[in-house]
């Protein structure tokens, strides 16, 4: 078997044994999203305002309380060091790292976003429109926090550190993911924002894992 | 090999020395074109037919912002060059660059909220500069946050070296989806700000603001990063050599 | 194999202002086994990670074949086969998974007449989180041992060993540097553990 997918297929299947971490960030984002219509009530004309908006920092805040899962395990346990030391290209697979992590903590996320923006009134082409939303964001996002979970490795407790470093580079993403959905829902071209998230998407892959390896191989040292 | 020379002119020593030899060409002319610009700024400029006297904070506010986001890429260029050739010297710079990014920013947010007094009758608007001179204002504090958590030294620079390249590529992205964002809901209260037809007597202050901040920096940069240096190479003969000289 | 040649010239390690380790220097080859020795807190581990390229030196270089690791670190990854203080095995997955998702290959008859001299046959389908220590340790030295790479580099792996799998990983290094490998193992202990060794004294 090609050794990247080895290696994918691994992590898949390590994820799956740690399904409560999968479950922090599924609940995470569920509560988030769920405590707007309970707190600013239930009309649908403002439901349907805020469901951009929502979706992407329930989103943000889902990856931010799962994202310690994604290194920190691996460096521990020593088999992040062992990554780095073998002949294979580290940005690739650490790619694979990124890919299968995405698919483990945010593809969850993208199914249970159909619940949800259903709950907030959304029907038809527009449900679709959030679950792409949904998609090609977190595809970004998951970069920018292996990034940022790779900076903070040697960082005893790094969460409001990796808030602060997090933030402003999600912030494109946040602005464009929530006028994607505003955008589809009220009936104006959407194709802007989404070509916009796609290139983010990218981007995000191109640069994201070669970053990711170099900070990995930093807080190793 | 093109890379041994400047090896050789980045070398510390060499480094500092330059440092302690230049750093008045920078401080001192910095200090002066600030007091001309803040005579001319402040005494000899007409006040402004729409907003009076208030408008005298430009002064500070538009030196202040060039440079806090000038200093950004510095900071990022110094960064860069510091992970290619593993280089003290830039490290050091990128490290001292930081504070004072930061206190830039700080200071454009500052000045911009008190204009925004005046102008708006409220401190703060959802202006897309003022947001992403705050957006900025979080990337310096990302880096000061993450250089100060790694206890290593070394480890630190390189960690937070790749935090700033990232800032910096990011930055326009942040930068223009801020303006896209806020182009959206109120194009109108900046374009009373974008397009003043600034008159002579009043720009020729300003510009000369913005070169004295700017030499300012410099100057403050050539002293902190050579002190940021000494600190580090304390191990090795050339600060060992300096301190002996300078203490007799 | 191959001749291979490790240099080391002149390494020098600073954590922030105190020395590790500095001026150290030797050249090993094929057919050789060398020694580290120190006491706890020596700089054993940061030396050995250092030849892994692991951590960067502050002064000096590691060269395989004579050429500089950080230039050719493919190269020398292709070569090396690492143990560290961590075992690098993942507790959620069973000891085969973990040796057959390793990123080495190896061949099958191999590996299991490892597997069966470390007396691990046994748990082959068991999870790594329920292994002791000892049996961790020896899954990890199974997964160097079976790689089939020249230079294999061991930090403390005779900590937590029962005598038998200690004859047993002397057995399998002597085995390695007759058919011209090169081992790199540290140990705190004072006596000889296995024999035709170079040693390195390290700390004071």
């Amino acid at each position: 078997m090609n050794i990247y997918l080895k290696i994918f297929v691994r992590e898949i299947k390590v994820s799956m044994k740690r399904w409560s971490d999968i479950l922090t960030g599924v609940i995470m984002f569920v509560l988030v999203a769920l405590i707007f219509p309970l707190t600013v009530g239930s009309d649908q004309m403002f439901l349907i305002k805020i469901i951009g908006p929502v979706m992407l920092l329930s989103a943000l805040l889902a990856s931010l309380i799962s994202m310690q899962n994604i290194f920190k395990p691996d460096f521990l346990n020593g088999s992040l060091e062992q990554l780095t030391l073998s002949h294979h290209s580290l940005n690739g697979l650490v790619l694979m790292k990124i890919l299968s992590y995405w698919a483990t903590s945010s593809l969850p996320l993208v199914a249970v976003s159909v619940f949800i923006a259903s709950t907030y009134y959304v029907t038809g082409t527009s449900l679709i429109a959030v679950v792409i939303t949904v998609l090609l964001a977190s595809t970004t996002l998951v970069n920018i926090t292996a990034l940022a979970a790779a900076l903070t490795l040697s960082v005893r407790y790094p969460g409001a550190l990796m808030t602060l470093i997090l933030f402003p580079l999600s912030l494109p993403i946040l602005i464009f993911g929530s006028k994607a959905i505003e955008y589809s829902i009220v009936g104006i071209d959407s194709s802007g924002p989404f070509y916009f998230l796609t290139g983010m998407m990218l981007l995000s892959f191109s640069l994201g894992p070669i970053a990711t390896a170099f900070a990995i191989r930093i807080s190793l040292d | 090999m093109n890379f041994k020379r400047i090896y050789k002119y980045g070398s510390p020593p060499n480094y500092f020395r330059l440092c302690l030899k230049y750093e008045n060409w920078f401080t001192v002319p910095g200090f002066l074109l600030i007091i001309i610009g803040c005579y001319g700024g402040l005494f000899l400029a007409p006040p402004d037919y729409q907003m009076g006297d208030a408008f005298r904070i430009i002064y500070f506010h538009v030196p202040s912002a060039y440079l806090s986001m000038s200093a950004y890429a510095y900071m990022a260029l110094a960064a860069l060059v510091g992970i290619v050739w593993r280089s003290n010297v830039a490290f050091s710079v990128a490290k001292s660059i930081a504070p004072f990014g930061a206190s830039f920013t700080f200071l454009a947010l500052v000045t911009g909220m008190l204009w925004g007094k005046p102008m708006w009758g409220t401190a703060w608007v959802w202006d897309a500069r003022l947001t992403s001179e705050f957006i900025l204002l979080l990337l310096y504090l990302g880096y000061m946050l993450l250089h100060a958590s790694i206890r290593e030294q070394k480890k630190a620079d390189r960690a937070a070296s790749v935090l700033a390249i990232v800032g910096v590529i990011n930055l326009p992205i942040i930068h223009y989806s801020v303006v896209w964002w806020n182009t959206l809901h109120q194009a109108s209260t900046i374009s009373k700000l974008s397009s003043p037809s600034i008159a002579g007597e009043m720009l020729w202050p300003l510009l000369v603001m913005i070169f004295g901040y700017g030499f300012f920096f410099w100057g403050v940069i050539c002293r902190a990063g050579a002190t940021e240096l000494l600190k580090r190479e304390k191990r090795s003969n050339w600060v060992k050599e300096y301190v002996e000289e300078h203490q007799s | 194999m191959n001749r291979n040649l490790l240099q080391v010239e002149s390494l020098e390690l600073y954590r922030e202002d105190h020395l590790i380790f500095s001026d150290i220097s030797f050249q090993i080859e094929s057919g050789d086994h060398l020694v580290i020795r120190g006491q706890n807190g020596s700089g054993k581990t940061s030396l050995i990670r250092t030849i892994c390229g692991l951590t960067q030196a502050d002064k000096g270089k590691v060269l395989w074949n004579e050429a500089s690791i950080d230039e050719s670190l493919f190269n020398y990854y292709e070569q090396l086969s690492y143990l560290g203080h961590k075992n690098g095995l993942i507790p959620e997955l069973t000891l085969d998974e973990n040796l057959n998702y390793g990123l080495d290959q190896t061949d099958k008859d191999g590996k299991d007449q490892v597997i069966n001299g470390f007396r691990l046959t046994d748990l082959k389908h068991s999870l790594i989180q329920n292994l002791s220590n000892g049996e961790s340790r020896k899954t990890a030295l199974s997964r160097v041992v079976s790689s089939k790479k020249p230079l294999w580099v061991l930090d403390e792996p005779y900590a937590n060993l029962d005598s038998d799998s200690i004859s047993y990983l002397n057995n399998c290094i002597g085995d390695h540097i007759n058919t011209g490998g090169i081992v790199i193992t540290s140990t705190n202990r004072d006596d000889s553990i296995a024999t035709k060794t170079t040693e390195l004294l390290i700390g004071s």
